[in-house]
C-alpha cells in the first residue's frame, strides 16, 4: 500500500513549489512510484503586459524573478529587436552578455552553496541551518567546517557577482540598461577594468572552491550519479551570442532524446503548452506560445498546478546547465542528480572564462545603440537561456501596443505537471525510482528536486482564503 | 513594545507591477491585513533601506513615516533634487552618454528615493548613471499608465 508524502513548501528554491510523492517498496527497496509537482502561485505577468507600450516590456518581465531578472530582460529585448528589425551594435551585444553572465555566476554559486549543500551538510547549531533533517549526512567534521566556510564566502561572492553586473547593468537586480536596439551604458576603460578585477576574483573562487566542492560532493555521494535521471530528454535554445547576427553562441541550441544520439535542431513551432492538469481554461490547451493564452481557472477538475506543461513534439524536455553543456559537447558524463551539479559548476567556469575574453572585445568610443522605427503591427519572439534553462518570450504588437505576450520559463519545462497524454513532467519523471530510506525525512526526494534548481518566480505572498494573516511583533 | 510589521517591495506595499490591470487581484499588505505597516518601497527595495529599518526596530527607535508609510529617512527628497545631472543638457534620444534623461521619460522629478547619493550594489552604480531613466519604482503609482520612455 503506497504512502503519500507531501512536501509543501519546498524550501531553498525560488518561489512556491509543492511536491506529492507516492512511496512503496519495489523489489525490496522503498522508493518513489509516482509524483505530482505543483507550482502554487499565479501572478499573471503575461496579462499585465497587454496594452502596454512595447518598449516597457523588459522592465515588467524582469520583475518576474529577483534571482534571474536579467534573462527576462534579455529575452524581451531580443524579441523586440526582431520586432523592430534592428541589430544592436557589438558593444551592446557584449555588455548584454557580460551582465547576463554576471547573473549566471551569481545564480549558480547561490544554487550550489545556499540552496543545495544544506541537503548534504549538517550546518552550525543555530538558525537558519537548524532545525534541519539529520538523515544521511556523510561529510566528516573537517570537511563540513570547510564547506560551511565556503558557504559563507559564497555569500560574499554572490554579492560581488551582482556588483560586477551593476557596473554595466546600472543596478542588480532588475538592470534597466537593456533596451531594444542596444544598451544604455558605455564601455569606458575604467569600468572595463573594474569589471575585470571582480571577474578575476570570481573565477578564482569558482576554480578553487566551487568546482572542487562540487567534485567532492559527487564523490562522497556517488550513488546519486544513479538517481534522478528522468527522461534524459535535453533541450537548449542557446545563449551568449558571439556575433552581431546571433549565428554563433557560446552555448548552441539543440535537442537530445533519451540522452543519446545526435543533437537535433530546435523548431519553436513544435512547442505546445498543455493545460489538461493545469489551472487554466481547457480552451487554451495545446497552443504554441505564439498563439497561447493565459486564462486562469481555479478550481478545475484533476488540475494540480499553476504551471502549464510545455511539450516538444509531445515529449517533456529537461532544460538547464546539464542540457546546455551536453548539447554543446562540454559535458557528457551522465544524467543524474550529481551530473546536474557538476555540469552547473563547470558551466560557471566556462562562462567566467568567456567573459574575460568578451571584455577585451569592447571598444570604447563606439556606439551602444542602433535606432529603429516602431512598426504598427508585428509578431516576434526572443529565445535565450536563464541560469535554469531555456527561456522564450513571444509577443505581438498591434497599433503600437502589446496585444500578446507569452513567456515559457525554464522551470515551466522542468517542473511541469502531466500533459493531455498523462506524461509526467521532467522532475516528476526524475523522481520515479528514487529510494526513500526514511519516510519522515525523505531527503532523497529533496536532493532530486534541488538538482534541477527550480525557480518558481518569486512572488507576493498570497494569503489563502480562510486562513488568517500572520503578524510578527518585534521588540 | 509593539511595532507595526515591516514590509518590503512594491507589490506588497502598494501594488507595484501588479498595479492596474492587476490580473491576480493583488492587494497591499496593509489593505489585506488591516495592520499598519512600514513600507520599504522599491522594485526592488534597496537592501540598505530594509536593513536600516529592521535595525531601528531592534534598537527600539521610532521610524518617522510619510503618507505612504515609507521611512522619511530615505523617502523625503526627490531623485531629481539629488541628481547630479539636474542641470545638464538634456539627452534627445537613447544611445547617448551623460545627459539629463528628462526627455526620455525619467521619473526622477516625481520620485522620492535617495538613489543618487546611496547608489546601488555597494555604491557601484545607479540607474541614471547608467543612462537609464528613473522608472519611479518607489512610488505608489509605479508602474503607472504612462509608458516609461514617454516624457512626463
Amino acid at each position: 500500500m503506497a504512502i503519500k508524502i507531501v512536501l509543501d513548501p519546498i524550501t531553498r528554491l525560488e518561489g512556491h513549489l509543492k511536491i506529492e510523492v507516492s512511496v512503496e517498496p519495489v523489489k525490496g527497496t522503498q522508493q518513489v512510484v509516482d509524483a505530482w509537482v505543483t507550482g502554487t502561485l499565479y501572478r499573471g505577468f503575461e496579462t499585465m503586459l497587454i496594452n502596454r507600450d512595447p518598449l516597457d516590456a523588459q522592465h515588467f518581465t524582469q520583475r518576474i524573478c529577483g534571482v534571474c531578472p536579467v534573462p527576462h530582460g534579455m529575452a524581451a529585448v531580443m524579441a523586440l529587436d526582431k520586432a523592430l528589425q534592428v541589430t544592436p551594435p557589438s558593444n551592446a551585444r557584449i555588455m548584454r552578455n557580460l551582465v547576463l553572465g554576471a547573473n549566471f555566476i551569481q545564480s549558480h554559486i547561490l544554487h550550489f552553496y545556499h540552496l543545495t549543500l544544506p541537503d548534504f551538510l549538517d550546518g552550525p547549531a543555530m538558525p537558519p541551518w537548524q532545525p534541519s533533517w539529520k538523515a544521511d549526512k556523510r561529510f566528516d567534521s573537517a570537511t563540513t567546517q570547510k564547506l560551511i566556510g565556503n558557504y559563507i564566502k559564497a555569500i560574499d561572492m554572490t554579492r560581488k557577482a551582482n556588483e560586477m553586473g551593476a557596473i554595466f547593468g546600472g543596478r542588480m537586480p532588475d538592470p534597466p540598461t537593456y533596451i531594444p536596439g542596444g544598451f544604455t551604458s558605455f564601455p569606458k576603460a575604467e569600468l572595463v577594468s573594474k569589471f575585470g578585477a571582480y571577474l578575476n576574483e570570481l573565477i578564482d573562487f569558482i576554480t578553487n572552491s566551487y568546482m572542487k566542492d562540487a567534485e567532492n560532493l559527487a564523490q562522497v555521494y556517488g550513488d546519486y550519479k544513479g538517481i534522478g535521471r528522468g527522461y534524459a530528454n535535453l533541450l537548449a535554445f542557446g545563449v551568449f551570442d558571439q556575433d552581431d547576427q546571433g549565428r554563433t553562441k557560446l552555448f548552441r541550441s539543440g535537442r537530445v532524446s533519451g540522452g543519446a544520439g545526435t543533437i537535433q535542431p530546435v523548431d519553436t513551432k513544435a512547442i505546445f503548452e498543455e493545460v489538461s492538469y493545469s489551472w487554466y481554461n481547457n480552451n487554451t490547451n495545446h497552443l504554441t506560445p505564439a498563439q497561447g493564452e493565459t486564462l486562469p481557472l481555479y478550481p478545475k477538475n484533476q488540475a494540480y498546478s499553476w504551471m502549464k506543461a510545455p511539450r516538444y513534439l509531445g515529449n517533456a524536455y529537461e532544460v538547464g546547465s546539464l542540457a546546455r553543456m551536453w548539447i554543446n559537447g562540454n559535458y557528457r558524463n551522465g544524467i543524474s542528480v550529481m551530473d546536474r551539479h557538476q555540469a552547473r559548476a563547470k558551466e560557471t567556469l566556462t562562462i567566467g572564462q568567456a567573459m574575460s575574453l568578451w571584455l577585451t572585445q569592447l571598444k570604447t568610443g563606439q556606439s551602444v545603440f542602433t535606432s529603429y522605427s516602431l512598426p504598427s503591427t508585428v509578431q516576434a519572439y526572443g529565445l535565450t537561456e536563464a541560469p535554469r534553462g531555456a527561456l522564450g518570450h513571444w509577443l505581438e504588437i498591434s497599433n503600437r501596443k502589446i496585444t500578446h505576450y507569452q513567456i515559457v520559463t525554464p522551470t515551466c519545462w522542468n517542473a511541469s505537471p502531466r500533459d493531455s497524454q498523462r506524461l509526467h513532467g521532467p522532475i516528476e519523471e526524475a523522481l520515479i525510482g528514487t529510494p526513500v530510506k526514511n519516510i519522515s525525512e525523505p531527503v532523497e526526494v529533496l536532493r532530486v528536486i534541488h538538482s534541477f534548481d527550480p525557480c518558481l518566480s518569486c512572488a507576493v505572498h498570497i494569503i489563502r482564503p480562510g486562513e488568517g494573516s500572520k503578524v510578527f511583533h518585534i521588540g | 513594545m509593539c511595532w507595526p510589521i515591516s514590509r518590503g517591495q512594491k507589490c506588497s506595499g502598494s501594488r507595484g507591477a501588479a498595479a492596474p490591470p492587476n490580473p491576480s487581484g493583488v492587494k497591499g499588505v496593509s489593505a489585506a491585513t488591516g495592520e499598519n505597516i512600514i513600507n520599504i518601497a522599491g522594485c526592488p527595495p534597496h537592501p540598505d533601506w530594509i536593513v536600516w529599518a529592521v535595525a531601528q526596530l531592534l534598537i527600539g527607535q521610532n521610524i518617522p513615516l510619510d503618507g505612504n508609510g515609507r521611512p522619511t529617512q530615505f523617502f523625503s527628497r526627490k531623485v531629481h533634487d539629488l541628481c547630479p545631472r539636474k542641470d545638464r543638457e538634456k539627452a534627445e534620444r537613447l544611445g547617448l552618454d551623460g545627459g539629463c534623461l528628462k526627455e526620455l521619460g525619467c521619473r526622477g522629478p516625481e520620485t522620492k528615493a535617495n538613489c543618487p547619493t546611496l547608489k546601488w550594489n555597494n555604491g557601484v552604480n545607479w540607474c541614471v548613471e547608467a543612462n537609464a531613466p528613473c522608472l519611479g519604482c518607489t512610488e505608489p503609482t509605479f508602474s503607472g499608465t504612462n509608458p516609461f520612455y514617454k516624457e512626463l
